[in-house]
């Protein structure tokens, strides 16, 4: 008995996966999650490692119920928004350039064939940044990072429809703030 | 207006369907075709947000060496950060008090010429004749300030003068009346020229490959350094043979210096003293090196209860005088000047 134990806890053991290994077959999508839920940001590096170190501190906890990139990109996406959440709380101490400086600063650096696409993307973030929460993880996941409903219902461990319903909701409040800030023309959503 | 429900569902599903059926009604619907438009620029907007992240693509490789780094400290080597902060904290307030507070308690005194040698000076190589007080008449030849003599510079002392000079390890005293003349001082060789008077050296060799050499016009004196061995007996005593130089051995019945040739016994059992060709291993050679003394010590020590310590004070040499005239006996012709002369940091070995 002892040693079927002992077996099954180095079978345990063995499962689990070495932190080396994670990290070098998983940076990719966990980059590409923070990158997702932070948008345009400086902070994408410190945010990566954060969730590496969260990952480390949580591998051995990993009971193989869900795939292992699956359980990397929700600790990815989770680390993120607890660091959206932080910065929100602290975002009334930050001064200095106004969000059409810094458009243009971080235009400045990009080629003239991306310049289109990045002042995009940082107006579709400023938007974004009035959704809530849980709007915000879906439409990203969605609409940025490609993945269908059931994945998403995956990672984020809720219902299929709750995604729908969100991305819905997620959808029309972005068009609707778009139209606001003169971007995209009025839908006539509401 | 009226809104239509059925343009807010599609624009919202934003499937293929949904857009093809709102396409249909959007030609006769006023609110469909805005929000068609609507929905256009919205696709617009998001397919170029993609597109810009997309182009971010990977991170720089430094920065994921920046990014494990940051990692690796804060999750496999914790224990050794937090170690790390005091022990260097302690380091840097250890060698801040060493800088601060060990000069004021071994730093000699400047005007103590035997202070000023003894820091030039590797332990137990200084002779016992500092003299008591400064020869002015020294002071002007060389001057408190003079830069360090090099080749081809000539150090002089006046007829009641004696003078001692530091090359690093090497200590020269020159005799009244006497100049010497620098011929190379380079970590590997130390050659000095007697053009008159008389010159004792002691000379303490980093190494034995290292040259050290007195010239006069008619000869040539040059350091081989010391040959001696040390058996540590069966019966606990230590027999000591001088092959070549001088050996000072101490023990526990006071000190005995043993010439080139000279064998002696010591503690143990009473014993004849020892033929020189009995002695055989172990042979040291060369310099006068404190480990080379240290090592032989503990080989005896590790042998005998007793404390037997060899000393090799034999590189003190005198060369003969070039001068005609018979030099003054050394410590009675006048006073003598200390010069300190420190080695540059690059060219000095260590001892």
């Amino acid at each position: 008995l002892s040693s079927g134990a002992d077996t099954d806890e180095q079978r345990a053991f063995a499962a689990v996966p070495k932190f080396d290994t994670v990290y070098r077959e998983q940076r990719g999508r966990v980059l590409g999650a923070v990158r997702a839920i932070l948008g345009p940001s400086d902070e994408v590096d410190d945010v990566v490692q954060l969730a590496f170190i969260e990952i480390h501190r949580c591998l051995d906890r990993f009971e193989g119920r869900s795939r292992l990139s699956t359980w990397c990109y929700r600790i990815a996406i989770n680390v993120a928004l607890q660091h959206l959440r932080k910065k929100r709380r602290k975002r009334w101490l930050m001064l200095g350039t106004t969000g059409e400086e810094a458009t243009e600063m971080a235009g400045a650096v990009h080629s003239a064939g991306r310049l289109e696409d990045r002042q995009i993307l940082e107006k579709v973030y400023r938007a974004v940044d009035t959704l809530s929460e849980k709007k915000r993880v879906v439409w990203v996941l969605h609409e940025l990072q490609g993945q269908d409903p059931g994945e998403i219902a995956s990672v984020l461990g809720i219902p299929m429809n709750t995604v729908r319903s969100r991305l819905l909701a997620a959808r029309r409040d972005l068009m609707d703030e778009l139209a606001r800030m003169g971007v995209a023309p009025d839908g006539g959503t509401k | 207006v009226s809104r239509c429900q059925r343009v807010a569902d599609a624009s919202a599903a934003a499937d293929a369907q949904s857009l093809a059926a709102l396409a249909a009604h959007a030609e006769a619907c006023a609110d469909c075709a805005q929000a068609q438009h609507a929905h256009a620029a919205y696709q617009h907007l998001v397919s170029g947000a993609r597109r810009a992240l997309d182009a971010e693509g990977d991170l720089a490789p430094e920065a994921w060496v920046a990014i494990r780094s940051g990692i690796d400290a804060a999750t496999g080597r914790p224990n050794r950060w937090r170690l790390a902060w005091p022990v260097g904290l302690a380091t840097a307030a250890l060698g801040v008090a060493l800088v601060v507070v060990a000069p004021k308690f071994s730093a000699p005194d400047s005007r103590d010429p035997a202070a000023q040698l003894s820091a030039s000076e590797p332990a137990g190589v200084l002779p016992d004749r500092l003299p008591a007080s400064t020869a002015p008449e020294a002071v002007a030849r060389l001057g408190d300030d003079a830069p360090s003599p090099g080749p081809g510079d000539v150090l002089s002392t006046a007829d009641d003068a004696r003078t001692i000079v530091a090359f690093g390890r090497h200590v020269l005293t020159l005799s009244p009346a006497t100049a010497v003349e620098v011929v190379s001082w380079t970590p590997s060789s130390m050659i000095v020229t007697v053009r008159r008077g008389s010159l004792s050296c002691d000379v303490a060799r980093a190494s034995a490959a290292e040259l050290f050499e007195v010239r006069t016009s008619q000869a040539r004196v040059r350091v081989l350094g010391t040959r001696f061995s040390v058996t540590a007996e069966r019966d606990g005593a230590t027999a000591v043979h001088v092959g070549h130089g001088l050996v000072e051995v101490a023990h526990i019945g006071g000190t005995t210096r043993l010439a080139e040739g000279q064998a002696d016994r010591f503690g143990g059992a009473p014993a004849a003293k020892l033929a020189p060709e009995a002695q055989v291993e172990p042979e040291a050679d060369g310099p006068r090196d404190p480990a080379a003394r240290g090592s032989a010590s503990r080989a005896v020590r590790g042998h005998s209860p007793q404390l037997i310590d060899i000393k090799v004070p034999d590189q003190a040499m005198e060369p003969p005088a070039a001068s005609k005239r018979p030099a003054p006996k050394a410590g009675a012709g006048g006073d003598l000047k200390l010069i300190e002369i420190v080695v540059p940091p690059q060219s000095a070995p260590s001892p």
